[in-house]
């Protein structure tokens, strides 16, 4: 059974259909990549997820559960944790802090005690954060702030991540050392669904991909299928290009 | 001068426990020496440090500025002297049931404004002190409106300088143990950013909510107190916006989210008040803390505690 399932998702602004009619699946321990053009509503599409919107019209189940018009808060404890797609740290808190927020407001009021400054320590050692504990959120750099919304996440004990555009305006380097840490986090057995621009990123680390545009599904499939799809080809680079 | 702050910051630290006891102590035996003109000025500042503590936990770490403190201080001094005059309850119970009745109109008012951002929710609780003024002169069956209400007098001052003392003290423990405490975090991260605190499992609105009842029902306490050392209240001074201003000033003046940012307010603005007020008699104390004010937010946003923070900023829960 699938972890993280939508089904006939809409959502509209007024008259704007940001999110039309969309189905997806996201199975337990994959790495599935939402791609697409801007304005596509892949954001929009993850503000559902998360509790920020409540869909217009269609359901999204977690673990069979249906999740749609929870609050975030309680979305973010059943297990599904998001970041965003400008980084939004707590800025007058350290990273220490940020991250010990989120794990101690973010997990499952069921679990067992957790020991959150050991979790915290844990988390900022996994994602070389661990020299800058001290710093307030608002003196690191663009990498820093992102790589500190992923330990974030992890911090709540997600089932599921859900990053939007986590690497988009990191340089090679940085965007290979944290697709690097997401396939970890995966081989951990955390589900990862993310947003993504920078094709490499894409490409290189998904099990599947869906690919939206003006709202819809216009495809779905391995890597290799949505490179080779003329729709989707269509979709980015316009028609009449591809015959080429 | 920033080692130097650093250096005095860690001395306190190292010798707080002994300085609190004994300001407690002196505190305490101060009534048997003091006149009744020093108890007066103590009173006041015990007052005020209550409610700038207050407004500290709302607007300083919750992030929520309200313009309408003076609202529950109204609330605190109406209930009590009603209770008093016509219903002849101790004035331990009245201030008591002033605060509650405080605390259980702003989980009232809060559920539907506390989601209101930023400015609006400013001026929605200014808007909440004039309503409430209003009620006051025109409820006169209860209030005996723009007459006002007055009781008996009691003849000591001290122990209205023991109720206003206990308050602060108690305002004072509480900002202290909810700063640095899972509660504290949920609200400073609602400060920082709503939505992200949301998303990182923060009950905002809940946590709102209760952080605005805890605010309101100390100024409800005091108020009360305050209202029977007046031994009279009408509309206007019982929800004067001094008291509003005050606790702002106060607060932001020392440095709004700090513990000891509001006391230290307090004490500069009272003395200044009585200081300036003994040499140059008049409005020219307001003009001094309106052009101190706007030098201050130009110049310190922080308020004073940001020239201690140090470079690691005021981040209580790294230190550990």
């Amino acid at each position: 059974m699938s972890l993280l399932k939508g089904e006939g998702v809409c959502k509209d602004f007024g008259g704007l259909r940001a999110v039309h009619n969309v189905d997806f699946e996201v199975g337990e321990g994959e790495i599935v990549g939402l791609v697409g053009p801007n304005g596509a509503g892949k954001t929009t599409l993850f503000n559902v997820i998360s509790g920020y919107y409540a869909p217009t019209a269609g359901k999204v189940r977690f673990d069979g559960q249906e999740i749609q018009g929870l609050k975030p808060f309680q979305i973010c404890r059943m297990g599904i944790a998001r970041t965003f797609q400008v980084p939004r740290p707590l800025l007058k808190l350290s990273v220490y802090t940020n991250i010990l927020a989120a794990s101690l407001f973010g997990r499952s009021e069921t679990t067992a005690a957790v020991d959150h400054p050991a979790e915290v320590e844990r988390i900022m050692d996994f994602l070389d954060l661990s020299g800058l504990r001290h710093m307030p959120a608002a003196n690191l750099n663009v990498a820093q702030r992102k790589t500190l919304e992923v330990g974030r996440t992890l911090a709540t004990a997600p089932k599921v991540i859900l990053l939007d555009e986590v690497v988009a305006g990191l340089n090679p380097m940085e965007t290979d050392r944290l697709m690097h840490k997401v396939r970890q986090i995966r081989d951990n057995g955390v589900t990862v669904f993310f947003v993504e621009h920078v094709m490499r990123a894409v490409m290189s680390i998904s099990d599947r991909i869906y690919v939206l545009n003006f709202g819809e599904k216009i495809a779905e499939g391995t890597p290799e299928e949505i490179g080779g799809n003329p729709a989707v080809i269509e979709a980015y680079l316009g028609s009449g290009v591809h015959s080429a | 001068m920033l080692q130097r702050a650093q250096d005095l910051r860690t001395w306190v630290l190292q010798q707080q426990k002994w300085w609190i006891l004994l300001l407690l102590v002196v505190l305490a035996v101060l009534p048997l020496f003091a006149s009744r003109f020093v108890l007066h000025i103590l009173i006041l500042f015990f007052m005020y440090v209550t409610l700038a503590e207050s407004w500290n936990l709302i607007a300083g770490y919750t992030g929520k500025v309200t313009f309408g403190h003076a609202t529950f201080v109204g609330i605190g001094a109406y209930t009590s002297l009603i209770l008093l005059k016509d219903y002849g309850l101790s004035p331990f119970y009245t201030c008591v049931l002033g605060g509650l009745l405080s605390a259980l109109v702003a989980v009232v008012v809060g559920y539907p404004l506390l989601r209101l951002r930023g400015p609006y929710f400013s001026v929605a609780m200014l808007s909440l002190s004039f309503i409430f003024t209003a009620l006051a002169f025109n409820l006169s069956g209860l209030t005996e409106g723009g007459r006002g209400i007055s009781v008996r007098p009691f003849a000591s001052k001290i122990p209205f300088y023991y109720f206003m003392l206990v308050s602060a003290i108690v305002a004072v423990w509480a900002i202290h143990k909810i700063s640095r405490s899972k509660f504290g975090l949920g609200l400073i991260s609602v400060r920082e950013d709503e939505e992200v605190a949301d998303s990182l499992g923060v009950n905002t609105t809940l946590y709102k909510i209760l952080a605005f009842a805890g605010s309101a029902a100390l100024p409800g306490i005091v108020g009360g107190i305050y209202g029977y050392y007046m031994s009279y209240m009408d509309p206007k001074s019982a929800f004067s916006f001094s008291f509003t201003l005050n606790s702002i000033v106060m607060c932001m003046l020392g440095g709004s989210g700090t513990v000891l940012g509001p006391i230290i307010g307090a004490v500069i603005l009272r003395s200044m008040s009585e200081f300036v007020s003994y040499l140059i008699p008049g409005e020219f104390y307001k003009l001094l803390v309106g052009a101190l004010f706007i030098g201050l937010i130009l110049y310190l946003p922080g308020g004073i505690m940001s020239l201690f923070a140090g470079k690691e900023g005021s981040d209580v829960f790294a230190e550990r």
